[in-house]
């Protein structure tokens, strides 16, 4: 059933792709809807940075647009916007490991117009998360915030089901943990410390 | 039970998939394992995180929005390459952002835009097809025009796209109608494809339009698109090779400044003949 649906689905990604290539404005505009904040949070929880992420999405939809000139056909619409996410993403942050300063990652990465003001809980689920290894963060990533099925994000990465399922337990057991550590530090105060706690203020402070 | 345990029972619950005798089973554990309390509580903070975070990041999509279709609309590449990939008979060049030289499918492109999109779009396609307009040699063959500007483009207009109103208003259709031979055949095959009407229907009033920066000029140059086309079609079905009397084009090449006038005067002559 759920095999159907999807089948079904893809035909229609795919027809609404190819509409957009042939001049069809609304078509952009559904697949926009469709993928744009998926895309969006995508890429703003791997690179960790808001300005950086839209910028990325926003030159991914400038491609997108230019296929127009060259048209191709798109059978799977989402797998292929995601893939061209990822490699913009890989390509930033190979490109920022070789010329990103220290001074210039933390102020980019904490930008201070935020609207809200989050809790030190809030702010430690933050960086637990952006701490997470690439390949669990991305599964979490695409699973929780883009809202893709397992069998979907197997299918994205090449991967078989049980592997992104494991990564998916492991990441959320790591964050669990952090999370864990930090609630039992606090309701037993010092008199327990905990290791895994240790660890991690250890590792936000740097 | 150790720690990896506790977390695959807690996801498990968390996921849905406990009955309710093993649900009513992990509570009881919950109450007596306070580690397990607490891998709950800190599963359960995490995802209400993700959730927050999930729609506070969504909450900019306003802002964002405008900027990609800021450059939907701005790019000169949309909309052009796919028409001109249809009207690929005439095209003698890949339809890339409208780079000067591009030849027939201009037309097509031009008035595809326009139709197509708003009033950006309509802009860079008038724009576009402007400056196409003089890339076809076939008309600076024939008109030997002193002012590229002035040459009719000989470029496709596709039928299919163009409004049913953008036709010669009554001003226009006087003269048009004085010329019956020569606009017969030009207006009676609006339903070919591009490809099938290779070179007639100029793109000159949008060309124009563009030209003396009047973006709206369309309706401004209705009367001129009449004849534009008159002219146009002789020019191109001559040069594409269609038995049609040699008149028009003789008395196309006697004036050379200005075409549209050129047929005018052309039909008028017919029609006294």
């Amino acid at each position: 059933m759920t095999r159907v649906e999807t089948k079904g689905r893809v035909v229609n990604e795919s027809e609404t792709f190819t509409r957009f290539l042939e001049g069809d404005d609304a078509a952009f505009m559904e697949l926009f809807d469709r993928y744009d904040r998926r895309l969006r949070m995508y890429c703003l929880k791997i690179v960790s940075n808001q300005e950086v992420a839209e910028d990325l999405v926003q030159e991914l939809w400038e491609r997108v647009i230019k296929m127009r000139n060259n048209p191709t056909e798109v059978l799977e619409p989402a797998r292929y916007l995601l893939r061209m996410a990822r490699n913009l993403c890989l390509k930033y942050i190979g490109r920022e490991r070789r010329h990103t300063s220290l001074d210039d990652l933390y102020e980019s990465d904490h930008p201070t117009e935020s609207a809200h003001e989050p809790s030190h809980l809030e702010e430690l689920v933050k960086l637990a998360l952006e701490q997470l290894p690439f390949e669990q963060r991305e599964v979490l990533t695409l699973h929780n915030y883009c809202g893709y099925g397992y069998e979907d994000i197997a299918a994205i990465r090449g991967e078989t089901l049980g592997s992104v399922k494991m990564r998916a337990m492991r990441a959320r057991a790591r964050i669990g943990r952090i999370i864990a550590a930090f609630l039992a530090l606090g309701s037993e105060g010092e008199e327990r410390p905990n290791p895994d706690a240790e660890m991690f203020i250890g590792g936000s402070n740097q | 039970m150790n720690q990896i345990e506790r977390e695959e029972l807690v996801e498990r619950y968390l996921a849905g998939e406990m009955s309710q005798a093993q649900e009513a089973d992990f509570f009881l554990n919950v109450a007596v394992d306070g580690d397990l309390q607490r891998t709950l509580k800190a599963f359960q903070v995490m995802d209400r995180f993700i959730q927050g975070d999930r729609e506070h990041t969504a909450a900019e999509t306003g802002r964002y929005r405008q900027r990609i279709m800021g450059i939907l609309a701005a790019t000169p590449g949309a909309a052009i390459g796919t028409v001109a990939g249809t009207a690929a008979g005439s095209s003698s060049g890949a339809g890339a952002a409208g780079a000067a030289g591009t030849g027939a499918a201009s037309g097509a492109s031009t008035v595809g835009a326009a139709a197509a999109g708003g009033f950006l779009k309509t802009v860079v396609a008038v724009v576009v097809g402007g400056s196409l307009v003089g890339g076809t040699a076939l008309v600076i063959n024939h008109y030997q025009a002193p002012e590229p500007v002035r040459v009719v483009a000989p470029a496709t207009e596709s039928p299919r796209i163009l409004p049913p109103t953008i036709s010669a208003p009554p001003a226009a259709a006087a003269p048009a109608a004085a010329a019956p031979a020569a606009t017969a055949p030009t207006t009676g095959a609006p339903a070919g494809t591009p490809s099938q009407v290779p070179a007639a229907d100029g793109a000159g009033p949008e060309g124009q339009a563009a030209a003396s920066g009047d973006v709206n000029g369309i309706a401004q140059h209705r009367p001129h698109r009449a004849n534009v086309r008159s002219g146009s079609a002789h020019q191109a079905t001559a040069a594409s090779g269609h038995t049609r009397p040699t008149q028009p084009v003789k008395l196309g090449t006697t004036n050379t400044s200005t075409p549209m006038r050129v047929t005018v005067d052309d039909s008028k002559a017919n029609g006294k003949k």
